[in-house]
């Protein structure tokens, strides 16, 4: 690997050479580049640089680690007319996000009940592999409904209200999304899976403020220390990955078709305005409204276990969803690049949108401020509320990070993870863990992660996000 | 294989049909302890002509969406290669019952990214990365 050009503290570039036709830009702190260096994923980035109407740079964000075809971390804007869509470019789990939800309880009244919370939300949301929807299995209807309509169907049927669907991008659906284009097979994995959180690193965390930095943007959260958050992390689970397996061979062939060289076959790719780049954002939208769905279905079931386990009311509670954003996800945006308005289609794999203050699709909430991007951690440490900037309008295409990023493989972690008692290590952090299995939580246990302290610090350094308050976890559900 | 995010797998056999029975059981070993699923139920999966590459990842898939649309576990894999090329596999497991087996991984696919598929001195080498 070449080596990188230092451009400010926080921001390093790849030079563009041989078949790049834009440069690369990695953000990061000085430590984290040199970590970054030792793994493959700037070959990805590279890689990523060759895809025809890539617009000014590949970037990719302080969690960026070594993915498939498109490193874990990166952002790639396509020119709406000359460029291309990669189904690879968004990930096999579409719309895999965060939704941060507040409460108004004090850490204080749960203290003394986490273990027994815990248990409810595990009995009452899905959880880990094979486990059966919420709604146990969807009719032809009801998919088509949340294919098309998202978050908003969730809400008609009995799932969370308005005030979520206001908080969500895109207000929970993506326009645009057919789903004639999404084959039999995904229906078929997705019609048992609504209301699920899955496995691996999906997760639903409790955790309370522990410092808030920006006191006047907390207060448009009506955010004060100690308070209670909840993080529901998934996506659109089956359906999602098998749309994405079904276009990465549509793609191929049309990279064929349309004489597109491709540096790794899963960074196959058709032009956006082709027949075959139209059905995959047609199809992909569908899963992206699954997903919003998905996290609207969870919320709901928390709030449900919340009230139970500690025998309180709605108004008591107040749950309500702070944002919700996705982490794996092609839009159709509008940015100023070389002074002049572009519409481009953003790439984001592993990374977040992070709109500055007065963009038109926030909603009136943060219109203020710019939109919050709440960044996870690991499960032992903390992780972070921050805010969108105008200078993320103008570098980034208003991109960040979308959490603390893997160093360290899933067979290595489990390795380290023998060594120790995990439940104790968890515990000794302040942290209680109700998983299906003990393999998933060595596979994810804090060391295989960065510190989130690193990442966000490198993001708000280069002035994408600012940092408004950080959060402690204190309970987990995994699979 | 380590990669960061997600398992790859490497795996041989002395010829084409062995690579693709031990690639379907290093699949399903990823996906639950083997040795509690039983051979009750049997499948015939055909897979078209194709190049050795294609014809080994279109196995693979074909036996996930089993397991992911129908929640069969599989544990014993027989490949014959037939003269004129066809590839048959027959396949034995049994579905998914929460109450006897465990679930380690949710395979989400088999990505493309270093899938190679290659005839060495020994028979066949495979590998790939599955997104988990």
């Amino acid at each position: 690997m070449q080596s990188l050009n230092k451009i400010t503290d926080y921001i390093w570039e790849l030079p563009k050479t041989g078949k790049m036709k834009v440069p690369g830009r990695i953000y990061a702190s000085k430590q984290l580049i040199d970590e970054i260096i030792q793994d493959p994923c700037l070959e990805q980035v590279r890689n990523v640089a060759y895809l025809p109407g890539i617009v000014k740079y590949s970037l990719a964000m302080p969690d960026i680690h070594w993915g498939y075809g498109f490193p874990i971390g990166g952002v790639a804007a396509m020119d709406f007319d000359e460029g291309v869509i990669s189904p690879g470019g968004v990930g096999y789990d579409i719309n895999c996000g965060v939704r941060m939800i507040l409460t108004d309880l004090k850490y204080d009244q749960i203290k003394d009940k986490i273990r027994p919370l815990l248990a409810q939300l595990f009995r009452d949301i899905p959880t880990g592999v094979g486990s059966k929807g919420a709604i146990p299995d969807l009719s032809k209807n009801q998919l088509h409904q949340i294919l098309t309509n998202g978050s908003e169907y969730a809400v008609k049927m009995g799932y969370g209200n308005w005030q979520d669907v206001e908080h969500i991008e895109e207000k929970g659906c993506l326009a645009g999304a057919d789903p004639s284009y999404v084959s039999e097979y995904a229906k078929q994995r997705g019609k048992k899976q609504m209301g699920t959180l899955g496995s691996g690193n999906h997760f639903l965390e409790i955790g309370y403020a522990e410092e808030i930095f920006l006191p006047k943007e907390a207060d448009v959260f009506h955010l004060e220390e100690n308070q209670v958050a909840l993080t529901i992390h998934t996506g659109s689970r089956g359906l999602g990955y098998q749309i994405c397996d079904d276009y990465l061979k549509t793609t191929q062939r049309a990279a064929e078709k349309y004489n597109i060289p491709l540096p790794d076959r899963q960074l196959a790719c058709a032009p956006i305005q082709s027949p075959e780049g139209k059905t995959y954002l047609g199809a992909m939208r569908c899963a992206a409204n699954f997903a919003f769905c998905n996290r609207q279905v969870i919320k709901h079931l928390a709030e449900e276990a919340f009230m139970k386990a500690l025998s309180i009311s709605p108004k008591e509670l107040n749950m309500r969803t702070v944002y919700d954003i996705c982490h794996n996800i092609a839009k159709i945006e509008k940015h100023t690049v070389d002074g002049k308005e572009t519409t481009v289609c953003v790439h984001r794999k592993g990374a977040t949108r992070a709109f500055g203050p007065h963009h038109p699709d926030l909603p009136l909430t943060y219109k203020s401020i710019g939109q919050p991007v709440f960044v996870p951690g690991d499960m032992g440490r903390y992780s972070y509320l921050c805010i969108g900037t105008e200078n993320a309008m103008k570098e980034t295409f208003g991109s960040s990070c979308h959490g603390a990023g893997r160093m360290m493989s899933r067979k290595k972690s489990s390795k380290v993870s023998r060594s120790m008692d995990m439940f104790a290590e968890l515990k000794s952090r302040g942290v209680e863990i109700i998983a299906r299995g003990k393999r998933t939580i060595a596979e994810e246990m804090p060391h295989a992660y960065k510190d989130v302290a690193n990442v966000v610090n490198s993001m708000e350094g280069a002035g994408i996000v600012k940092n408004v308050a950080k959060f402690k976890p204190v309970g987990v559900i995994k699979g | 294989m380590n990669h960061t995010s997600d398992i790859g797998v490497e795996v041989t056999g002395e010829n084409f049909s062995k690579l693709m029975e031990n690639g379907a059981f290093a699949l399903f070993d990823l996906i639950t302890d083997l040795s509690t699923v039983d051979p009750t139920y049997q499948e015939t999966i055909n897979i078209p002509e194709e190049n050795a590459e294609d014809q080994f990842r279109t196995w693979l898939e074909k036996l996930l969406l089993l397991h992911n649309i129908d929640s069969y576990l599989l544990t014993k894999f027989e490949v014959n290669i037939n003269p004129d090329g066809k590839i048959v596999g027959n396949v034995w497991g049994e579905q998914y019952k929460a109450e006897k087996h465990t679930l380690f991984s949710e395979i989400k696919a088999i990505t493309y990214h270093q899938f190679q598929v290659i005839q060495t001195e020994q028979g066949w080498s495979a590998s790939f990365i599955l997104d988990v």
